[in-house]
């Protein structure tokens, strides 16, 4: 009750304030008093509304939709977080009350003349955030009250996934501010200052959403177990090109910043990152592209709301920057020729050019099923297309960087010295190939891709301690930041030109050597339904244990893997199992009830059957209720299945001493059959039936 | 100043052309194997297992079995990895990959989830 009465106050509030700061834009001034107050209102309702999900989730307030759906009563005290924002209408919230804490933050900071038009802007965006909180809301009673909840997803457990949602979306929720801004000056018809004010908020919010998604691709390295940490999936590309627009945007500010160039560029390109903001949380949500993706995608009704709004803010924001066109186009300009484009002016322009190509080129990567389905058979884009054509890009950008340091805003008599500048940076960079050559790197790419990014490395370090020693710490931000972009470039390389990766089949008790590691099976053990491998690795100078692990996880069952990863200085070694053989082949077992059937040492005894329940659209669920036994161990579970419109979905039950039993057919005589897929025990091996 | 803007549009529409090339070759359109064998490029197929004749051999890590297309053509399959995961309960599978000979080469295998199929119900 609570939770959606906060969530119809704080509705109702900020419609008001829309209202009120809409009409103070038009002149009505003496409603500002009125407007800060709804705002403000708005603000705390959320907050309640926030408060209290949490409390929700705390308490296990399983009655309400979202505690059913992503806890349960064993959840951990810590990922009640991850929780939170395991569902659409937890970041919903997420978001709405962090974009209410930056109106808060705009109206006390940015002065009274910029306040209307900001507010106007964000409180209609909080409008259509609640609004989706009312169309879905995460305070939904499920009747009849359920006693325990669904379970959070176990990939989520991860304390990676507790910090990693919130970057995103405080990234998300700030990338409004230039926007705002840009539609603002447009309003006022005022194309200077509001770059000046708008910088700050830009380089937060891009920043924020950079952390977020170096953040998500850790967390997919140390948690999927693929090897990897980025797939160029459409999820994933979702939130690198707002990014990527917003690194066009902040380098194109800086040129209006310094130059008062480009104003009609950066408004177009704070309009743009927002734009794709919203795109990605479309493609995300909406479900478009679940052929085509891995992550799983739930499509709910909030989707097309979504679209509209997504049209509206596209066909709005483009068409109030073309009817303005002209208007800004009068106080705008492009490159002078006393700039020229060897100038930090004209490397700016042109590191707005490669930013913007690249996040056009990786969203129409991205939608490619979506348009290629209109002229024939839906096609998606494999990765070495990203590869290919981001990697000259990568270079080109890499490049300017290094050069940009050291040349003057305009063409004057020091541009000729910039390449002399340049020279000890160049030499060790060369020095950096050589000793690359030496480390056994031959591939002319590679070698270009090591120079030119160490070229941006050095380039960088040098300007950092000048300028640290003569202005001070503050002014060093962006020679770091470049610094940092010239470091991952080299991570990006040698992680994927020179990963070695090797298959091996271990047996338990036998050493293997791969790679010049020696590794050791010694066996499993199951702790709360997961399998851990414990694997004995010795490098030649100390024995590691690590332990990789298997688990099922989802509503249909899919199988998990989690690697363990050795940490070196020069690199990783990563162990990601991947299958279990065992000797005996799967066997079908028909049973009568109460008999007991031993398979090895397991021995099963079938009960009872479960009574059939109607459940997943209209389904129904049978069920055999067993006891198994192996050793001193005693265990009863129930292995169901039900007949659904993809086929037959098994759950299976977990085998005291491994394996998995399913179900595969009741009969009318009341026979029962049991179907072993892959029983794995210390003692014996059994083969999957694709084993032969 | 007119002589580097030529030079820009010249790198530009180089570069375009290239990324053009990239889309294309980097297209992999949903077809039938009858339609696999015509095209040189990466496809996908979608198919279901024939019958339960897959055999894999871990040590050397490759992976056969029979295809079946929607159209009913049939096209054996080798796979140089591990099996996916869901891959030994799935009814069809999409491998992607082209045709070397009369072998279907695929270089990856998509176990379609079965919780997307109850997502196109609603």
């Amino acid at each position: 009750m609570l939770g959606n009465f906060a969530i119809y106050t704080a509705l109702i509030t900020i419609f008001l304030a829309l209202w009120s700061y809409l009409f103070k834009s038009f002149g009505k001034d003496y409603l500002l008093k009125f407007g800060r107050k709804m705002f403000f209102l708005h603000t705390i309702a959320l907050s309640v509304s926030t408060a209290y999900l949490f409390y929700s989730l705390i308490a296990q307030k399983f009655e309400y939709a979202y505690v059913y759906q992503f806890t349960d009563k064993t959840l951990e005290f810590r990922y009640v977080i991850s929780a939170f924002w395991a569902g659409q209408e937890g970041t919903y919230l997420l978001w709405a009350i962090l974009g209410a804490a930056i109106g808060l933050l705009l109206i006390k900071r940015e002065g009274a003349d910029w306040e209307g038009p900001l507010l106007v802007f964000v409180s209609a965006v909080q409008l259509v955030l609640v609004l989706f909180l009312v169309i879905q809301s995460p305070f939904r009673e499920v009747i009849p009250n359920p006693t325990d909840g669904l379970g959070l997803n176990p990939l989520l457990k991860n304390p990676w996934m507790v910090i990693h949602p919130p970057l995103v979306f405080i990234g998300y929720a700030l990338l409004l501010v230039p926007m705002a801004y840009a539609l603002g000056a447009m309003w006022k018809k005022q194309y200077g200052n509001w770059v000046n004010r708008a910088l700050p908020w830009t380089l937060l919010g891009w920043t924020f959403l950079g952390a977020g998604i170096i953040v998500g691709g850790y967390w997919a390295y140390r948690v999927l177990g693929w090897g990897g940490y980025w797939s160029w999936d459409p999820v994933e590309n979702a939130s690198l090109v707002p990014w990527l627009f917003g690194a066009a945007l902040v380098h194109g500010m800086l040129v209006q910043k310094y130059r008062s160039g480009f104003k009609k560029t950066n408004i177009g390109l704070a309009i743009t990152t927002y734009v794709f903001v919203i795109y990605a949380t479309f493609l995300t949500r909406s479900g478009v592209l679940a052929d085509f993706s891995v992550h799983a995608f739930s499509r709910t009704p909030v989707y097309l709301y979504l679209g509209i709004f997504l049209f509206l803010l596209t066909a709005g924001g483009a068409g109030f920057f073309f009817f303005r066109m002209k208007n800004i186009g009068s106080s705008s300009r492009g490159i002078s020729e006393e700039e020229g484009f060897l100038s930090k002016t004209g490397f700016l322009a042109l590191s707005v050019a490669g930013f913007s190509i690249s996040g056009i080129l990786i969203i129409l990567g991205t939608s490619a099923p979506i348009f290629t389905g209109w002229f024939g058979p839906p096609s998606s884009v494999e990765e070495s297309f990203y590869v290919q054509t981001n990697l000259p890009i990568a270079l080109f950008l890499c490049l300017l960087l290094a050069g940009s340091v050291y040349l003057p805003w305009k063409k004057n008599n020091e541009t000729g010295g910039f390449l002399k500048k340049l020279l000890t940076p160049l030499i060790l960079s060369m020095a950096g190939g050589l000793v690359a050559i030496f480390l056994g790197v031959y591939s002319p790419l590679h070698l270009l891709i090591i120079v030119i990014s160490l070229l941006a490395f050095w380039a960088n370090v040098f300007p950092i301690v000048r300028i640290w020693r003569a202005k001070g710490f503050l002014y060093t931000g962006g020679y770091f930041s470049h610094l940092g972009v010239a470091i991952m470039l080299i991570g990006f390389l040698t992680s994927t030109a020179l990963t070695q990766g090797e298959t091996i089949f271990l047996t338990r008790g036998e050493s293997q050597e791969s790679l010049g590691y020696t590794l050791n099976f010694e066996g499993k053990e199951i702790i709360d339904e997961r399998e851990y491998y414990r694997v004995l690795i010795d490098d030649g100078k100390k024995e590691h244990e690590v332990e990789p692990q298997v688990y099922y996880a989802g509503r249909e069952p899919r199988r998990m893997r989690e690697p363990a990863v050795l940490r070196y200085w020069w690199g990783d070694l990563y162990v990601s199992p991947l299958e279990t053989q065992t000797d005996e082949r799967e066997r079908t077992l028909t049973l009568r009830r109460g008999e007991t059937t031993r398979i090895g040492d397991l021995a099963v005894t079938f009960t009872s059957f479960q009574a059939p329940e109607h459940s997943e659209q209209g389904a129904m669920r049978v069920g055999a209720n067993l006891v198994l036994s192996f050793e001193d161990q005693e265990i009863e579970a129930t292995a169901t299945m039900a007949r659904l419109s993809w086929g037959w979905d098994r759950e299976p039950v977990l085998a005291p001493g491994g394996g998995h039993l399913y179900l595969e057919g009741l009969t009318l005589t009341m026979v029962l059959q049991l179907f072993i897929l892959s029983r794995l025990s210390e003692r014996e091996r059994e083969n999957p039936w694709w084993w032969k | 100043m007119k002589r580097k803007y030529i030079i820009g549009i010249i790198i530009i529409l180089i570069f375009a052309f290239f990324a053009g090339w990239s889309f294309r070759s980097a297209m992999t359109p949903y077809v039938s194997f009858a339609e696999a064998k015509e095209l040189s490029g990466q496809v996908q197929v979608m198919g279901y297992f024939v019958d339960e004749e897959i055999s894999y051999d871990l040590t050397s890590g490759y992976l056969t079995f029979e295809l079946k297309d929607e159209e009913g053509s049939q096209a054996r399959i080798v796979y140089d990895g591990v099996p996916p995961d869901n891959f030994d309960h799935a009814e069809s599978i999409v491998v992607v990959g082209k045709f070397q000979g009369e072998e279907f080469t695929a270089t990856r295998l998509l176990v379609k989830c079965p919780s997307k199929y109850e997502e196109e119900q609603k």
